[in-house]
């Protein structure tokens, strides 16, 4: 058990002692009247506020209203001591007794976190405490009971300094005041507040706004009509109106202050929900992208298909046709212009070997041989050599790599260098490729024009899709006048 | 001269065969893999091995690593490796150590049957022949501060029949210029890249490959 815990059940047993002892002095009162129902609505707001608000002090011990309300329940039975017929009981019980008002207004004005946040609600407090304590001592000090309250049982003011009526009834009136606009400003705070509030939030503030409001009004009323001269009857009726709603108020707070948790596991389910949402929406990018990259390298697959058809067609195909009617011709020439038919035979010759050469280009194109039998460090080499702009390769791994990687790698080096020579219109680039845990990483810079755009060309595109496959990464740096550099990371464990 | 020819495609190992044959060339044995290949050799200890680089099992670069097999067994037998695609790669493998009794052609260049039988002839009396694709590629490689730019365009022709693996007669008559002209030319060449002076023959092709690998 938490030494929080203990305390709190020491005070319930300590507001037990209390109401008990009240008990027994309305009970032995000689003034107090009508007894039972006094003594019924003194133990019922007390023991109410105090045990739930030990309840609440328990259940949520970072919030004040716990302690606020356990503070109204000790309170509320200095209300009780008025009923002593010993004067310095009835003293205390004087003095003291409008102070669970001013916690309470307290209280109203800071749910439900338990903290004022405005000037405004600072300002009514105050001047609540102002109105209940302070004062409440002043017009003690002027009051004789036995006069002044029609109250022949009572016993002497102790602390009686002038029973002059005036005197007790200016600071009356300036206390009545005061207490009408701390009560009117905070039913007005909390009212604002519940028009601003959320559904979830009224759940929580509608008990509490609803019972306070009806509670303090009443009180209004009460301050009110006290003033006015009506019967004892109607006054005290208001009185036991005014407590019986204010013996309720601690059971509107404490519903109040379950459904805020209730109103917390809400707002934590909620951000669950936003934050799943957010997931689902991450995901649903993540499986288009993945849709749209699929569907271009199936087109860059059915583009090279096309780009080898149309070569093949342009190519070597017409050669060969070119080749076969040479050929014809030269049969035909053969027994009456043998010199032209050698001159038709080295014209055929030629074609031949132009189609040969660019047959090979295009397997190599297709396939590069030496990448695969040879690794990245030959293949590499190769493309340099036969690159127009100078290539520097400064690093490649010793060993073979996995054959996708070598091939993603070799096409990102091989497409880089092209568009280099195509558009950089560079001095120079250099070529690095290394290995490091479990990533490989490409990169081909220039010192050319710069000004390369991802979204520009379709082979960049390609490129980022071939690499992306192998779940890596690619990314293109190039600002006009600073040259490109291309760079792709490729996991490689 | 006696040569033993190995390609895994009947009709162009026939074909070489025939072209072969028709220059006088002795054939005396085909192989259709590398296994084969080497019990020709083994048996016929020919003057040259003519070996395509793709054959059975793997299609990849089994008459490269026949090629030196060869060389490091039967020093005396040369090898003429032809392949599909040159890369300069290969021929560095290839002339790594040696290019004397070692060539490295194109296999278009058995459609040219002069280039053939003439590489043939070159290796197979310890000469060496690099295909002129490969000797291009590397000549046209881009160098930042290239000294090649040094070179005159005639110096530059003769530095790549060099790297060909041509002799200074062979030059001179490709070129139709005398032989005194390309000896000059020869050391004008190893002058400006400051090669070593070096004589005729595999040495040369050795150094000129190596500096045009590696220029610094």
């Amino acid at each position: 058990m938490s030494g929080l815990r203990r305390a709190l059940i020491g005070l319930a047993g300590l507001a037990l002692l209390i109401g008990v002892a009240v008990a027994a002095l309305i009970l032995d009162s000689n003034h107090a009247s009508p007894r039972g129902l006094l003594l019924g609505l003194i133990l019922g707001a007390g023991w109410s506020f105090a045990f739930t608000g030990l309840y609440a002090w328990d259940r949520r011990p970072g919030n004040n209203i716990g302690p606020l309300m356990t503070a109204i329940g000790f309170t509320w039975f200095f209300q009780g001591l008025q009923a002593a017929d010993d004067s310095i009981l009835f003293a205390i019980g004087t003095v003291g007794g409008t102070v669970p008002f001013a916690i309470l207004l307290q209280l109203l004005a800071g749910f439900p976190s338990g903290h004022l946040q405005t000037l405004l609600a600072r300002g009514a407090v105050g001047l609540a405490y102002l109105v209940t304590v302070p004062l409440q001592f002043v017009w003690a000090l002027f009051v004789d009971p036995t006069v002044q309250r029609d109250c022949d049982g009572c016993p002497k003011n102790p602390i009686l300094i002038d029973g002059y009526e005036g005197v007790s009834n200016a600071i009356n009136a300036f206390q009545v005041l005061g207490g009408i606009v701390a009560i009117a400003i905070v039913i007005g705070i909390v009212i604002a507040n519940w028009r601003r509030s959320s559904e979830t939030e009224r759940r929580v503030l509608t008990p509490v706004v609803f019972t306070g409001s009806l509670a303090f009004t009443i009180l209004l009323v009460q301050l009110i009509i006290g003033e006015l001269g009506v019967s004892n009857t109607v006054k005290e009726l208001t009185y036991i109106a005014s407590i019986t709603v204010f013996a309720c108020l601690p059971f509107a707070f404490l519903v109040g202050l379950l459904r805020s948790r209730i109103g917390r596991a809400e707002e934590v389910s909620s951000a669950l929900t936003i934050e799943n949402e957010q997931l689902t929406a991450e995901l649903q990018a993540k499986v288009e992208e993945l849709r749209a990259s699929r569907h271009r390298i199936v087109e860059a697959g059915y583009a090279e298909r096309r780009r080898v058809e149309r070569n093949l067609h342009d190519g070597a195909q017409q050669r060969l046709m070119a080749l076969t009617m040479n050929l014809r011709l030269a049969r035909d020439k053969l027994a009456e212009d043998p010199t032209a038919t050698a001159e038709l035979l080295d014209e055929a010759m030629e074609e031949l070997a132009t189609a040969t050469a660019e047959l090979r280009e295009l397997a190599r194109g297709i396939h590069p041989v030496l990448l695969s039998e040879r690794g990245l460090r030959a293949a590499l080499g190769g493309l340099a050599d036969r690159s127009p702009v100078p290539v520097e390769i400064i690093e490649t791994p010793e060993e073979r790599l996995p054959d996708a990687v070598e091939m993603a790698a070799y096409f990102v080096v091989a497409e880089a260098l092209t568009n280099v020579a195509r558009y950089a219109e560079a001095e120079g680039a250099t070529v690095r490729v290394a290995r490091h845990n479990g990533v490989v990483e490409v990169e081909v810079s220039d010192d050319g024009a710069g000004g390369a755009d991802l979204d520009a060309g379709t082979g960049l595109r390609g490129l980022e899709d071939r690499v992306a496959a192998l779940e890596g990464s690619f990314g293109v740096r190039s600002s006009a006048g600073q040259g490109t550099t291309v760079e792709a990371r490729i996991p490689c464990a | 001269m006696r040569v033993v020819v190995a390609d895994d495609s009947t009709l162009l190992r026939e074909g070489i065969v025939r072209l072969l044959e028709e220059t006088g060339i002795e054939v005396v044995g085909q192989a259709g893999d590398a296994e084969e290949l080497m019990r020709k050799v083994r048996a016929h200890k020919p003057d040259v091995a003519v070996v395509d680089v793709r054959m059975p099992p793997t299609h990849t670069d089994e008459g490269l690593r026949a090629a030196r097999e060869i060389r490091a067994e039967l020093p005396e037998v040369s090898v003429l490796v032809l392949s599909q695609y040159v890369e300069v790669a290969y021929a560095r493998e290839l002339l790594a150590e040696s290019a004397e009794g070692l060539g490295y052609l194109l296999k278009d260049r058995v459609a040219d049957v002069e280039a053939l039988t003439d590489a043939v002839r070159r290796v197979g009396s310890g000469g060496s022949a690099l295909d002129p694709e490969v000797v291009s590629q590397m000549l046209g490689r881009r160098r930042r501060d290239d000294p090649l730019e040094e070179l005159t365009p005639r110096e530059r022709e003769v530095l790549g029949l060099m790297a060909e693996g041509r002799t200074n007669a062979a030059i001179a008559a490709e070129l139709v210029v005398s032989e005194r002209a390309v000896e000059k030319h020869v050391t004008g060449i190893f002058a400006k890249l400051e090669l070593p002076a070096s004589g005729d023959g595999h040495r040369r092709v050795l150094a000129v490959l190596r500096f045009l690998e590696d220029p610094a």
